[in-house]
């Protein structure tokens, strides 16, 4: 969305009352994600422990162990989500830890039976490496010396290979690729059930490369942590991210486009729509760990925490302040009781969503063609998504006036009042 | 964002001036669709009596598609339509997969019912492209399901616009939840507009392209029939007959007739150039030609309209 200011410039009425109330909104929303982003860090080091204990000592416990934790650390990850398209910082990094989907033929074994291109193809020439089978291959001309499975290997060489999207190396599907294994069971009740000797030593050693594995695993998961800490620090006191929304003169605008970017372009299209039209069980956003309702409905609660001003975090702690609806219902009363109802729709939605899947129908068997019932669960969650959106451009022009203003305001008043 | 600035500080406009939402219905939205669906109903035609010689109606189709592949609203919105009548980009050669199990399934597997519930890579014009420059029409009885297919689609857009545009008239009115004020359905067909201009240079020219060290000429849209090119061209034409009834834009319409002379002058139907520098060159051209295009476009006719774009697809990618 190009926010275009000129509705802000007409007709807007100077409110200089609104403007401290915007700075504060504003905190509220880097405070949140300084909150969830430290919480993604926090479960990520958890998720961290558990592999390296796994990674020591291989057993089913511990793969099982280490698939928890991945799971909890999805919790408030996918809650920050929201912060993704109104912040550059956030969007140039993004792709580093939660790229997706993936052409996981690049990273190891997989079957005839799952979804994954097994070779190469037009876009992506390099989609059947598999890097832990080959320790020398060939990348764009060029010969690869991955003898040492190591971070820079995976975030320098390897990720996004050849320009191609679906060379994801790094982040959580990588990872969760790594734990679970392929999901071949199309559209039942499985997830992928990769066995823990895939990780065992000596003769114990399924898929071959055990070794190769495990160095993969570890290092997939060592640069989720740092890439994390990178993020998380971005939002802190002094941060890059934090700094740059409270100097934004237009950052209301940016809470907006983050927003209205998550729900239609990339959560109703790309996540949800597409799966849906496609009918391929691994266009679910956690296709491996059949997570993808958690996915979605933590993605929608993202976005109705920075509306709201308010986040719970994984260790119940409530981060809230002055919010986003407050601002909007001073500005136009109407739309802000429009945004705020679409929310509570698609969350709603998203929770009929997660009930099922929980009670045994996981997201791809809701993506057989032949399950009418599931797939009008998630097209029906599109539907809120695509709803929500409109009102999310009503809220944008509603508060382009304000915005404006705002700057006049700045400009003609005494600029040193606005934030007192 | 990066324009929201310029254009607030461009823009002084004594009073913005209304739209025709009337005029851009019966001037350009109903008439673009009707064309889709008349060329996929002459594809399914000619399927029906055979599979040789449907280059032609494939490429007539093509052709009225690229010219109404930007009205993303509407009927073209639900149920994710928009992918079906044409799936692409396709960055896991999704339709690959979905052609594969369609093989699979047999001919009994070929009804309608059968059709519609495949997967939407197959389904029209990404799927029909592969079987009829790839594989000969063969097998004719899947080409002629599919063509059918995408024929009965197109034709439900178009029956579904007449209550669509009579919506678009009623913004603003009581009762109206799609459209609460006029603005509303200008703001539509402006984002229409912005997203089509968008898609042209970012997509269509800006996936083949790559960067210079790695050009993709393979990621061209339909490629295989060698219509890349004459998509780029036929979508411009469309965009700014558009943009004419949205607003007086001199400016606009003199940038859509530079992109337009420079997509008239290659001969480099597939885009297969992009891998070469000096071909390359004239493509980048006129990719800039078409941003600048989109740029004009939002100063102007943005301003003369004064309606903010709204959300596109691509917002998320």
């Amino acid at each position: 969305m190009r926010l275009l200011a000129t509705t802000a410039l007409l007709g807007a009425l100077a409110l200089p009352a609104l403007a401290a109330t915007e700075g504060e909104v504003l905190t509220t929303y880097a405070d949140i994600a300084e909150a969830a982003y430290g919480d993604a860090l926090s479960t990520a080091r958890t998720l961290q422990e558990a592999v390296d204990a796994f990674l020591a000592e291989p057993s089913a416990e511990g793969l099982q162990a280490a698939k928890d934790a991945w799971l909890a650390a999805r919790v408030p990850y996918q809650q920050t989500e929201v912060y993704r398209f109104g912040n550059p910082i956030v969007d140039d990094w993004e792709g580093k830890v939660n790229a997706w989907p993936l052409d996981e033929g690049l990273i190891d074994y997989v079957a005839a039976e799952g979804s994954a291109p097994l070779e190469g193809h037009d876009e992506n020439p390099a989609a059947g490496l598999n890097v832990i089978a080959n320790p020398s291959f060939d990348l764009s001309g060029e010969t690869v010396d991955a003898s040492a499975i190591t971070p820079a290997l995976l975030a320098d060489v390897l990720h996004e290979a050849g320009g191609a999207e679906a060379n994801v190396a790094t982040g959580y599907h990588a990872i969760e690729f790594l734990l679970w294994g392929q999901d071949i069971g199309a559209y039942d009740a499985t997830a992928g059930r990769r066995p823990w000797t895939d990780y065992a030593a000596g003769d114990a050693c399924t898929g071959g490369n055990c070794d190769r594995r495990g160095e993969y695993l570890k290092a997939a998961t060592d640069l989720l942590v740092s890439d994390l800490g990178y993020m998380a620090g971005a939002w802190a006191e002094g941060g890059e991210a934090r700094a740059a929304v409270l100097e934004d003169e237009g950052g209301v605008q940016r809470i907006l486009t983050g927003m209205g970017s998550l729900s239609y372009g990339e959560q109703a299209g790309e996540r949800m729509q597409l799966g849906l039209l496609l009918n391929d069980p691994e266009e679910e956003h956690s296709c491996f760990a059949d997570n993808t309702h958690n996915d979605h409905f933590y993605d929608a609660l993202g976005i109705r925490n920075v509306y709201e001003g308010r986040y719970v975090g994984v260790d119940g702690a409530i981060t809230e302040g002055p919010s986003l609806h407050e601002l909007l219902a001073k500005a136009d009363p109407q739309v802000a009781e429009g945004l705020e109802d679409a929310l509570g729709v698609t969350q709603d939605r998203m929770t009929e969503l997660k009930l099922v899947a929980e009670a045994g129908m996981p997201y791809d068997m809701m993506l057989d063609p032949a399950n009418e019932a599931g797939g009008a669960l998630i097209q029906s969650a599109v539907d809120a998504l695509v709803a929500q959106t409109r009102e999310i451009e009503r809220a944008a022009a509603a508060l382009g006036g304000e915005e404006v203003a705002f700057e006049g305001s700045d400009s003609l008043d005494d600029p040193d009042a606005v934030f007192e | 964002m990066r324009l929201a600035l310029a254009l607030a500080l461009l823009a002084a406009p004594a009073a913005p001036a209304p739209a025709d939402v009337d005029a851009a219905l019966e001037g350009h939205v109903l008439p673009r669709i009707a064309a889709l669906a008349d060329a996929a109903e002459a594809l399914s035609d000619a399927a029906a009596e055979g599979c040789e010689g449907l280059e032609g109606p494939f490429r007539d189709a093509a052709e009225a598609w690229a010219g109404a592949s930007h009205l993303t609203l509407g009927p073209l919105e639900e149920g994710g339509r928009l992918r079906i009548v044409h799936f692409w980009p396709d960055g896991r050669d999704a339709t690959a997969r979905g052609l594969r199990l369609l093989r699979e399934g047999g001919e009994g597997a070929w009804t309608p019912e059968g059709i519609a519930r495949a997967s939407a890579a197959a389904r029209g014009l990404a799927g029909l492209e592969r079987l009829i420059f790839e594989d000969g029409g063969e097998p004719c009885a899947l080409t002629a399901a599919l063509a059918a297919d995408l024929a009965a689609l197109t034709g439900a857009v178009d029956a579904g616009w007449d209550g669509f545009a009579a919506l678009m008239r009623a913004a603003g009115e009581p009762g109206n939840a799609r459209f609460l004020a006029p603005g509303e359905a200008e703001a539509a067909l402006y984002t229409a507009l912005v997203g089509g201009l968008e898609f042209t240079a970012e997509q269509r020219l800006g996936r083949p392209l790559g960067t210079f060290d790695a050009p993709r000429p393979l990621r061209a849209e339909m490629r295989r029939s060698e219509r890349s090119l004459p998509n780029v061209a036929a979508a411009l034409r469309a965009l700014r007959e558009l943009a004419a009834l949205l607003a007086d834009a001199p400016e606009t319409d003199a940038a859509f007739a530079r992109a337009i002379a420079l997509a008239d002058g290659l001969e480099d139907p597939a885009l297969a150039g992009v891998a070469e520098p000096s071909e390359r060159l004239r493509v980048e051209a006129l990719q800039t030609a078409v941003r600048e295009v989109w740029r004009t476009a939002e100063e102007e006719i943005g301003a003369a309209l004064d309606v903010p774009a709204g959300f596109n697809a691509l917002d998320g990618d």
